[in-house]
Order: structure tokens, then C-alpha cells, then sequence
């Protein structure tokens, strides 16, 4: 990688955007960090505002996806306000949608999806739009607008036909929408198909999120042994990626799809597990968890 | 059927916390502000509308602090455990007649312990036991319920979430 940063010319940037973009899409996010890094050393010593700005957008996605958004935030307001470049505002605007995401703030998260969007549609750019539109609809989502946020999703994978991660991922966010409004054969359909490209990709960090999603589909058909195999499958690879949230979904649906099988000894075990790790001044929960199925108040996209 | 069941337990979880608000006479602006949520997205979770994550749904239990007995009608004092559920769950595998039997058997160790003389009313195990002294089949039956088929609870009769 070190022969990127030769030479002064814009090429070098675009050889550096290449390259951090394709980390990130398979979820490669240290390692697009450390590159982006290096862009933004360049940058600094070649580049104009345009190109500082794209690297500084692309760092903060970095930063929001491994949880450490907060200090990004003033940086991708600048960005924004400065409203120079409709490619960096439109980025700048995601991540910072994105982050509220994140911290569970979907009303913020709706606002600046919006105008992602708006600035998509003004550059004209379908890849953009799909990507704005599946934003739009993780922050419906996390509002629990179901039927909306899968709208947004339906158009965004309208506009991405290539075979890809991004389709991946939206295909997962349309399959758990699908799962929620118990139209359960398309929403394996678009499960099994994220998780398939997701794998042919090796874009592995985000396989937990179907494999969750699917988990739960076959706990609401009650097909409980192929429940409990995506839900363990979901929590080694959440486990291995550190994605504690992820870990907690999976730690509940592996007791719920045990306790509805009538395993009540591992559905305890499980939802102890749950308790001691995650929410140890809660006492009650397994109890609680064990006697009231929650099944319909929990959102795994939340 | 199970979709309503399903559907109906959620508007019941969703009640319930409006009740258990209330009762703590927290208006729904100080227990959204409480829970870190928006006022409009605690409204609409009172009516079932509102799907949260684990962290979320687990905040708002221990705002209030509550056992499952407290949230299920209050009947219950102490939280359901495994073992709880487990006995449930055997009891509900028995045949009619041998639910009947435990059931008298129930009433009659409750007689016992209040310190009345079973005396004439002491079932055998599998007797006919149509006078328990007092506790009847029925008020046994009702503390059960609480897990049987209570509204909420599951691993209860056979109408419970299946």
C-alpha cells in the first residue's frame, strides 16, 4: 500500500477512495481507517478543501461505525454548513444521520437522512439515492414505521441491481421489514440472499445482522432448530467482531427460541447469561423474560 | 390465533405500563425524559405501536422496579423463576383428573399450614376431595392462574402463545 501515497497528482486521491471504500464495504473498518489516515496526511500536504473534506467524511463514517462518532460530529457539521461540495454534503449528512442511529436519536437520524437524500437526488446519482433512501429507512425503522421504512428500502434495492454488499445489506433491512409485517416467504427470500452475498463478499461484520433477522424469522414460524442455528451462528460472529449489541439480540433470541420450544432450562441459562453480562442490576430479567414474550416490543434494527 | 394472542400481550404490556406510570404519577413527558425516549414514541408503546431495542425494554422495567408479579395484576409478590415456570408447565402436561388431584392436594397443604385440623377434610392424593376446609380448588387455582393463563405470562394452559 505505500506506493498509494506517490505523487501529487488528484489520481493519488482517488486511488486512496478506492481503496478505503472497499475496505469499508466488506467491513474492513480498522484497516480503512489506517488508510484514510494516510489520504488525509496527503491531502493536507497536496489536496484542496474538497478532497480534505471527503477524506475528513470518510474518517468520521469509520469512527461512527466502530462507536466513536460523537467527536466526529462538529467536523461533519462544518462540512455541511459550509455547503461547498454536494458530494461531501451528502456524505457529511448520512454519517451524521448514521450516528443518531446509533445513539438511538431516529428523529435526528430522519432529519439529516433527508437531507442525504435531497442532495442525492440533486447530483442524480441512483448509487447515492439507494444509499440515502436506506438510510431514510433505518431511521423510519427505529421509529417503528415499519410499513414506511420498507418503501424506502423496496426503491433503494430497485436501484441497485448489481450484485453487491450494498445490495446485501439493503435486501437484510427489507427482509426484517417483510419479517415484521409476517409476509415471512419474502422476508426469507431477501435474508437468505443478503446473507449469501454478504458471505460470497466475505463481508463478513455484517453477516450478524441477517443471521439475527433470520434467527427471528424462523422464531415466528416456529421452526426453532433453525432458529437456535442462526442465532448461535449470530452471536460467535458477533462475539468475534465485538458487536455487543448484537451479542445481547442474539443471547434473547436464543432464550426465547429455547423457552418456546419448551427447553426451559437453556432458555434460563441463556437469559441469565443476558442478565449477568449486560444488565446485572436487573435481577429479575430471566425471570421476567421467561414468563413474558417481549417478541413484539423488541426491534433488532433498533 | 396465536397472531391475536401475540398482539393482544403486547397492548397488555403496553397498558400495563401506562398503569404502572400512572400509578407512580409520572406524567408521560417525565417517564420519556426518565427513559431517554421521545413522549410521542412512549404514547404510541403504551398502545403497542412501538417496538424498542433490549436496552430500551429493559430500562423501563427497572424504572419501576417491578417483579413480574407486580406487572401481572400484582397477584404474584415474588418474581417467577425457572423452577416457577417448570412446575407450571408439568402441571399443565398432567391429565384433567390429575390436575384436580394436585390442585386438592394444594388445598389441603394450605389448610394444613394455616394450623386448621385437616382432620375429616385431609384428601389422599388422588381421592375425591370436594370439601378442603375452607381453601377451595378455585383459590388455588387462581394463584396458579397467575402463570397458567394469566394475561401475559406464558408456558401457561394450552392457549398460551403457541
Amino acid at each position: 500500500m505505500s506506493e498509494l501515497s506517490q505523487g501529487d497528482s488528484p489520481e493519488v486521491f482517488e486511488k486512496f477512495r478506492e481503496v478505503w471504500q472497499r475496505s469499508i464495504e466488506v467491513g474492513r473498518l480498522e484497516e480503512a481507517g489506517e488508510i484514510i489516515q494516510r489520504a488525509l496526511a496527503w491531502t493536507n500536504e497536496h489536496g484542496d478543501q474538497r478532497l480534505i473534506d471527503g477524506a475528513a467524511c470518510a474518517m468520521a463514517a469509520v469512527a461512527i461505525q466502530l462507536g466513536r462518532g460523537d467527536a466526529e460530529l462538529p467536523r461533519l457539521r462544518a462540512i455541511l454548513l459550509r455547503n461547498g461540495d454536494a458530494v461531501n454534503c451528502r456524505l457529511a449528512a448520512i454519517n451524521i444521520s448514521i450516528h443518531y442511529q446509533f445513539v438511538r436519536n431516529y428523529k435526528k437520524s430522519l432529519f439529516y437522512a433527508r437531507i442525504a437524500f435531497e442532495r442525492a437526488v440533486q447530483l442524480d446519482r441512483s448509487d447515492l439515492i439507494a444509499f440515502s433512501r436506506n438510510q431514510l429507512g433505518n431511521a423510519l425503522l427505529g421509529e417503528s414505521f415499519v410499513d414506511q421504512a420498507c418503501h424506502e428500502y423496496e426503491e433503494a434495492v430497485g436501484l441497485i441491481s448489481e450484485p453487491g454488499v450494498w445490495r446485501a445489506r439493503i435486501l437484510n433491512n427489507l427482509g426484517y421489514c417483510r419479517v415484521l409485517q409476517n409476509r415471512f416467504a419474502e422476508g426469507y427470500s431477501c435474508l437468505y440472499e443478503s446473507l449469501r452475498l454478504l458471505r460470497h463478499f466475505s463481508a463478513e461484520r455484517y453477516q450478524v445482522l441477517p443471521l439475527l433477522d433470520l434467527c427471528f424469522a424462523h422464531l415466528e414460524t416456529e421452526r426453532y432448530a433453525h432458529a437456535r442455528r442462526h442465532g448461535i451462528a449470530a452471536f460467535v460472529l458477533a462475539e468475534k467482531m465485538g458487536d455487543v449489541e448484537a451479542m445481547k439480540n442474539a443471547l434473547y433470541l436464543l432464550g426465547e427460541t429455547a423457552n418456546l420450544s419448551g427447553d426451559t432450562e437453556r432458555a434460563s441459562g441463556y437469559f441469565t447469561r443476558l442478565q449477568r453480562d449486560y444488565f446485572p442490576d436487573s435481577p429479575y430479567l430471566p425471570g421476567f423474560l421467561l414468563a413474558v414474550d417481549v417478541r413484539k416490543l423488541v426491534n433488532l434494527h433498533a | 390465533m396465536a397472531t391475536i394472542e401475540k398482539i393482544r400481550q403486547v397492548q397488555l404490556v403496553g397498558r400495563k405500563i401506562r398503569q404502572l406510570r400512572k400509578e407512580h404519577k409520572l406524567t408521560q413527558v417525565e417517564l420519556s425524559a426518565r427513559l431517554g425516549i421521545q413522549q410521542s414514541d412512549l404514547s404510541r408503546m403504551e398502545q403497542g405501536e412501538y417496538r424498542v431495542s433490549l436496552d430500551t425494554l429493559f430500562r423501563i422495567l427497572a424504572e419501576f422496579k417491578m417483579s413480574i408479579g407486580e406487572f401481572f395484576e400484582g397477584v404474584a409478590q415474588e418474581s417467577i423463576t425457572p423452577r416457577d415456570v417448570q412446575l407450571v408447565q408439568d402441571f399443565n402436561a398432567l391429565p384433567r383428573d390429575a390436575q384436580r388431584e394436585v390442585e386438592d392436594f394444594i388445598a389441603f397443604k394450605r389448610v394444613q399450614i394455616r394450623g386448621e385440623s385437616p382432620g375429616a377434610h385431609a384428601p389422599a392424593a388422588g381421592a375425591d376431595t370436594s370439601g378442603t376446609g375452607g381453601a377451595t380448588a378455585s383459590d388455588t387455582a387462581g394463584s396458579t392462574a397467575v402463570l397458567a393463563n394469566g394475561p401475559g405470562p406464558r408456558h401457561g394452559g394450552s392457549s398460551a402463545n403457541r
